[in-house]
């Protein structure tokens, strides 16, 4: 019983945790049809951010967190601007792009590690205490975590649903020039859209440093989880991607408990290869091949 | 005579350097519905997504009540005044039926008074109430043009551009698209509607342009163009 | 004879760039005569290691439109073999790095038939994802797999990587100059790597892959198979890429973990978007551009990775066709030009 109480709370976390670096990611995939390889480098600001805002100006922890999502729309809204304006004109912008953030995504890693050193440190920013159910202690930080994520994935969907600039958004995605005959101005959404993901990514990254350690490199592993994440399910909307972000949490936290830390990933990456041999269009059967 | 709403000067334009609209001038009164016909693939399309700002002009000039209009961008050619009814729909496929109809009205003026402008346009396409909240790529072709057409009208502009509405359709969905083409000219909205066959348009429209090869090679009253048998049978197939 | 001459002057394309392999084979065989450095020697090894899996994955990234960032995980599965079949089995290199080149292709084709039916974005997800799931495999291995207590060893080296698995031998033969030996073993590489991606861009395949890029229905209908064509070009680099991994692996005598990290894909990436990616000679020229300024800049190696990332991003949104793409480009319109 405590082992199932123990994968449920681990897995749940980790659902929060790759829901969160999803989210942003998808978004402007979404939009733009563009993959950000520096999403996790994005994360990664998001945590030093706010360990800057604490550690350095010696600000209060409540005031880091707008703070840290202000510096991350400033970072998102900078890669608009010095590089994403001056690609998505050219035919192969979808691969050039990858090649771009990857170039973004080293970048930004040795910059931090010069600026940080490459030692991990701890988040100041963060929740002590908790609860028992049973055995088990079930600290409120994790309960932060998924309840930021829940209220994030509804935030994002209530304005991608229901507002005049997230049907404006969704309409861009689906048909830019069909856009432009509404009168979108499709660069400004673009811009907004690029600001939106580095706030959500500065969100994700405060929340992912404050249950593991600031480190250059913290965002690879999220991110990678994100990518997983995406290229199974085939992402279309944000709640598709809320729930394909828990039960990989669930299914990596089981793996875990299981085969041990060292082969969950791994053993769901082989899971995943062979589901697409034998399945190419993915486990929901969406046709991912000929999405656009 | 007033100023025209349109004016098109010596028009040149096309894509990567080949030029698909050769030299073109035309004008069109506030109030009229002026046809653009001709064969397929010599420039009617073209020449509207120029109007529409989706792509630049090589040189030439664009006049929107006396105000030119050429280099500005597309999405602010719409606030303008100048709204354009694509050809293939280009219905916001994963979108709910209203929502395509709200985008029609995404501008400031048009989202103010959407929900007028919503029973407006639901009083022209009952269709389109009933179908309300299904997705846009379950309609069916006469259903899309519906929406195509009703998205253009949520919002308040003067002049439609209008690319082939009969194209591909069942004739009593055209004869409904054609009536509405009639009630909003009795509205005093100006519309250019570009067909690739004359006949529809001869009973509506003042002036008719014939193109050919990117140029205006004849233009007058639909009823001289009927009768002109040399003409209709070279470039409208009878 | 007419109809020789005739075949041959059709053919000139082809003749040109195999002819150019041939010249810069022999320059490659002479050199060491000129050059006698040991680590002039060394760098221009490790130079044509770079080569060979560059001029592979633009084959596989720039020309057969595969967004394959799994072309490293070949690479180290090529080096690995050679270690561990060494290491564990005392299998001699020479025959490792062959076996190598074998278990790439079973990799490749296992890692292609998953992803290459996707969209082209899906397989940069997919084989990202799968480049990270090996790095975790090897870098958390400490597991023992073979000796006992101080000397254990696990399976993959771990953190530390795998080394005494021995080398190509040259050392018997040719004494103090064995690493000239090791130099002619990665200059093969090198030449079988631009015969292969030779043979791809100027024969039927290249043609296919060009049909599919300019029209995409019409070749589909002539009966041009994407997925059949691209699991052939991605197999077909593979063996090169694995072998080009034992080549590395035999020549510094150690693998690890490392060759799996990001710098050294940000390192090979750069090199073909300088050189000009899908060109068939762009990345090998990249590939001799960025070892020349890593050598240059070796007093500022705390900076090497930023640089890498700013030359990346510089290259991409400038002259996203590289240096032999846009060089093309100015030698065209020059001739359109009359003068």
């Amino acid at each position: 019983m405590e082992t199932v109480t123990l994968v449920i709370l681990s897995g749940l976390t980790l659902g929060a945790l790759y829901a969160l670096s999803a989210i942003g990611l998808s978004l402007i995939w979404g939009a733009l049809g563009m993959l950000n390889m520096a999403h996790g480098s994005f994360l990664a600001i998001g945590g030093y951010s706010c360990y800057t805002i604490i550690v350095y100006l010696g600000l209060p922890p409540l005031l880091a967190i707008p703070l840290a999502i202000v510096a991350g729309g400033i970072v998102g809204f900078l890669f608009y601007v010095v590089i994403v304006k001056y690609m998505f004109h050219h035919p192969a912008f979808e691969t050039n792009i990858i090649i771009a953030t990857i170039g973004l995504a080293i970048l930004s890693e040795n910059v931090i590690l010069k600026l940080f050193g490459a030692y991990p440190f701890k988040q100041p920013l963060t929740v002590g205490g908790g609860f028992r159910i049973g055995e088990i202690f079930v600290p409120y930080q994790n309960l932060i975590i998924i309840a930021v994520s829940v209220m994030m994935a509804i935030g994002v969907a209530t304005v991608l649903n229901s507002s005049r600039t997230g049907r404006a958004i969704r309409a861009t995605a689906l048909n830019q020039d069909a856009a432009l005959l509404m009168g979108v101005p499709i660069r400004k959404v673009f811009a907004q859209l690029m600001v939106a993901s580095g706030a959500l990514a500065a969100v994700s990254g405060v929340m992912l440093s404050s249950i593991t350690t600031l480190s250059p490199t913290m965002g690879d592993a999220p991110m990678t989880k994100a990518f997983v994440i995406v290229a199974v399910a085939g992402l279309r909307n944000v709640y598709g991607a809320f729930y394909a972000a828990f039960m990989l949490g669930m299914f990596e936290a089981t793996m875990q408990f299981s085969l041990g830390v060292r082969f969950a990933f791994p053993a769901m990456m082989l899971l995943v290869v062979f589901t697409l041999i034998l399945r190419p269009y993915g486990i929901f059967g969406r046709e991912t091949v000929t999405r656009n | 005579m007033t100023t025209p709403i349109l004016e098109i000067e010596n028009l040149i334009c096309g894509y990567d350097g080949q030029a698909v609209i050769k030299d073109i001038s035309m004008s069109l009164q506030r109030g009229s519905v002026v046809g653009l016909v001709g064969p397929n693939g010599h420039g009617k399309t073209t020449l509207l997504r120029a109007i529409s700002g989706l792509i630049k002009l090589s040189s030439g000039s664009i006049r929107f009540k006396g105000e030119p209009v050429n280099g500005i961008d597309a999405n602010q050619i719409v606030g303008k005044g100048i709204v354009q009814i694509p050809q293939g729909d280009l219905v916001f496929s994963e979108m709910t039926v209203e929502e395509n109809l709200l985008m029609g009205a995404y501008l400031p003026d048009a989202h103010a008074r959407r929900h007028e402008r919503l029973n407006y346009v639901h009083g022209l396409f009952p269709k389109l109430k009933e179908r309300a909240t299904q997705i846009a790529s379950g309609l069916s072709g006469g259903e899309r043009r519906m929406l195509g057409v009703g998205r253009a009208l949520m919002s308040t502009s003067e002049l439609l551009l209008f690319d082939e509405p009969s194209l591909g359709l069942a004739p009593i969905i055209i004869d409904h698209i054609y009536e509405v083409i009639k009630a909003l000219k009795s509205e005093g909205r100006t519309l250019l509607v570009v067909e690739e066959n004359a006949s529809r348009l001869v009973d509506i429209a003042e002036r008719i342009y014939l193109l050919d090869d990117g140029h205006i090679i004849w233009d007058g009253q639909g009823k001289d163009l009927m009768n002109d048998e040399v003409l209709m049978s070279t470039y409208l197939g009878g | 004879m007419k109809k020789m001459i005739a075949k041959l002057a059709s053919n000139v394309p082809i003749q040109k760039d195999y002819f150019l392999i041939i010249v810069w084979a022999i320059i490659g065989i002479v050199l060491p005569y000129f050059v006698g450095s040991r680590y002039t020697i060394s760098q221009l090894t490790l130079f044509m290691i770079w080569a060979t899996v560059v001029s592979q994955w633009n084959i596989v990234m720039g020309f057969a439109g595969i967004f394959s960032l799994a072309q490293l995980v070949l690479f180290a599965i090529g080096g690995y073999t050679v270690a561990i079949a060494g290491h564990h089995y005392g299998v001699h290199p020479f025959m490792g790095v062959f076996l190598g080149g074998l278990v790439s292709v079973g990799a490749g084709v296992l890692i292609g038939l998953a992803c290459l039916r996707l969209r082209g974005i899906y397989v940069a997800l997919l084989t990202f994802a799968i480049g990270q799931a090996a790095f975790l495999l090897v870098s958390t291995d400490i597991s023992c797999f073979s000796g006992i207590g101080e000397t254990c060893q696990s399976f993959t080296g771990g953190p530390r990587g795998l080394s005494e698995f021995g080398d190509f031998g040259f050392r018997e033969i040719l004494g103090r100059n064995y690493f000239v030996g090791n130099y002619y073993v990665a200059l093969a590489a090198l030449v079988l790597a631009t015969l292969v991606s030779t043979a791809i861009v100027r024969g039927p395949l290249g043609f296919a892959f060009r049909a599919l890029r300019d029209n995409q229905s019409v070749a589909i209908c002539a009966g041009i198979n994407r997925f059949k064509y691209q699991l052939l070009v991605f197999s077909v680099s593979a063996f090169v890429t694995g072998i080009a991994g034992g080549v590395y692996a035999a020549n510094f005598k150690v693998i690890g973990p490392s060759v799996l990290g990001f710098p050294l894909s940000s390192f090979l990436v750069s090199m073909m978007v300088v050189g000009g990616l899908g060109k068939l000679w762009g990345p090998i020229i990249g590939a001799a551009l960025l070892m020349l300024a890593d050598e240059q800049l070796r007093d500022f190696t705390e900076y090497r990775n930023m640089g890498l990332g700013a030359l990346i991003i510089l290259f991409i949104v400038v002259l996203p066709e590289g240096l032999v793409g846009t060089a093309e480009r100015l030698w065209r319109t020059l001739k359109v030009r009359p003068s």
